[in-house]
């Protein structure tokens, strides 16, 4: 049924399935309302058989005869006997009578009871006859309800599918937008990306750097500075052993001055710390003499102790 | 720093080991000329396309909707794969570009604001 063609054009089976469900309610509506009918109801006497007199009368006109023949042989057996028109005649005669009458009583009762029978018996078939016609009824209405259904089926199956199929399409028309902007994306940001690239080089390695301060002092310093600054140049040390470190974990030493120290005149205090040492963690304590070497300013709030 | 007169001198330099700054200096300016390349755009396939049997199948399911009628007024005609962009076929894979949409989006920016345009493109392509 589903996909039946009508006039070359194939039926949707939604549609099929709507005119189907109509079909079914209004065959089990058919079939629900039709008027099967009772005995008790029915006009029994369309039934019967319109000759049903006519056969009871050439039944009785038979037996008549018959009757009659018994009378004349009745007569004849009297007449013989001489004996006719006597009592015992009359008496035979009224016997045959009686006889007569009751067999056509009986056989008109019988061939009538029989053919009201026999109606009765066509009334019921009719009704049953209705009645199997509304349960056929019923029963092609239900097939035709489960036509529908199947056709509901197949209608919903296909519209499932192509949604289905339209779906995955969509999908990769979504994937593809979705290319489409990360590539306009990448686009727009390549400028700050181009950034990048510079601050990555810029920063690609610690560069490390050096720093050398050096300080020549001048006549304010010498004078600022008699009191606190020693010669501490390690070029000017000899025997050098170290003894401690301040908190600060700065090397405390002691050293006997070399010829050197001894040719610029420098005597006095053989404890203390490596001025070159010193210039690498606190430069600012450093100072660099006239002739050279390196002083330490011993009042420098690190160095306290250090002397 | 410096300073000079009664009080002496003090002089601070800060200087750059030999052994890193030339090679700093190069990628420096390698950096500077990948700044200017721009953006390169993907022009192979995103999406990959359905395969045959795919194909087969959604053209199975418009035919058996067309043979049951199903196909709305307007959609009778339609394909498998009607409405859907043209394919492209790159090292023996089928499937879908979206370098052309792309392209079209930076030239419907370009056309929306010119100037804005002019100043991406000055950005880039002048090493």
């Amino acid at each position: 049924m589903a996909g039946a063609a009508q006039g070359g054009v194939p039926v949707n089976p939604m549609q099929q399935a709507a005119g189907a469900q109509q079909g079914a309610l209004a065959g089990t509506v058919a079939a629900g309302t039709t008027n099967i009918g009772t005995i008790a109801g029915s006009d029994i006497g369309q039934y019967q058989n319109p000759y049903t007199q006519q056969v009871i009368d050439a039944t009785q006109a038979d037996i008549l005869r018959g009757a009659q023949q018994g009378i004349n042989a009745l007569d004849y057996q009297a007449g013989r006997a001489g004996a006719f028109g006597g009592s015992r005649h009359g008496v035979a005669l009224g016997e045959l009578g009686t006889g007569v009458a009751q067999q056509l009583a009986q056989t008109s009762a019988a061939q009538r009871q029989a053919g009201f029978q026999s109606a009765q018996q066509m009334a019921q078939t009719d009704i049953q006859n209705r009645l199997a016609q509304a349960n056929l009824g019923l029963g092609a209405a239900q097939q035709l309800g489960g036509l529908g259904q199947q056709s509901f089926g197949y209608g919903n199956t296909i519209q499932s599918q192509l949604a289905a199929q339209g779906q995955q399409q969509q999908a990769m028309e979504q994937a593809l937008i979705d290319a489409a902007k990360a590539q306009y994306a990448g686009y727009t940001g390549s400028p700050v990306q181009g950034l990048g690239y510079v601050s990555q080089a810029l920063g690609a390695t610690t560069v490390p750097t050096t720093t050398t301060t050096t300080k020549q002092p001048g006549l304010f310093d010498y004078l600022t500075l008699a009191a606190s600054a020693a010669p501490s140049d390690e070029t000017l040390k000899t025997e050098i052993k170290l003894i401690g470190k301040l908190k600060n974990g700065i090397e405390l030493f002691t050293w006997k001055w070399n010829q050197k120290a001894k040719d610029l005149g420098i005597t006095g205090e053989t404890r203390g710390v490596m001025a070159q040492r010193i210039q690498k963690i606190i430069p600012e304590a450093v100072l660099k003499h006239a002739d050279g070497y390196l002083m330490v300013d011993y009042s420098h709030p690190e160095l306290a102790g250090a002397k | 720093m410096s300073g000079g007169g009664k009080g002496g001198s003090s002089t601070a330099a800060t200087e750059i080991p030999d052994w890193i700054k030339e090679p700093s200096i190069r990628n420096i300016g390698r950096a500077e000329d990948v700044q200017q390349i721009g953006y390169q755009p993907f022009y192979g396939i995103d999406v990959a396309a359905p395969n045959e049997a795919q194909r087969a199948a959604a053209q199975m399911n418009i035919g058996t909707a067309q043979a049951f009628g199903m196909m709305p007024q307007g959609y009778e005609n339609m394909t498998a794969f009607s409405g859907m962009p043209q394919t492209q076929t790159i090292g023996g894979v089928t499937g879908y570009a979206s370098a052309p949409m792309y392209e079209q989006a930076v030239q419907a920016g370009a056309a929306a604001n010119p100037t804005q345009a002019q100043i991406y493109k000055s950005l880039f392509g002048n090493a």
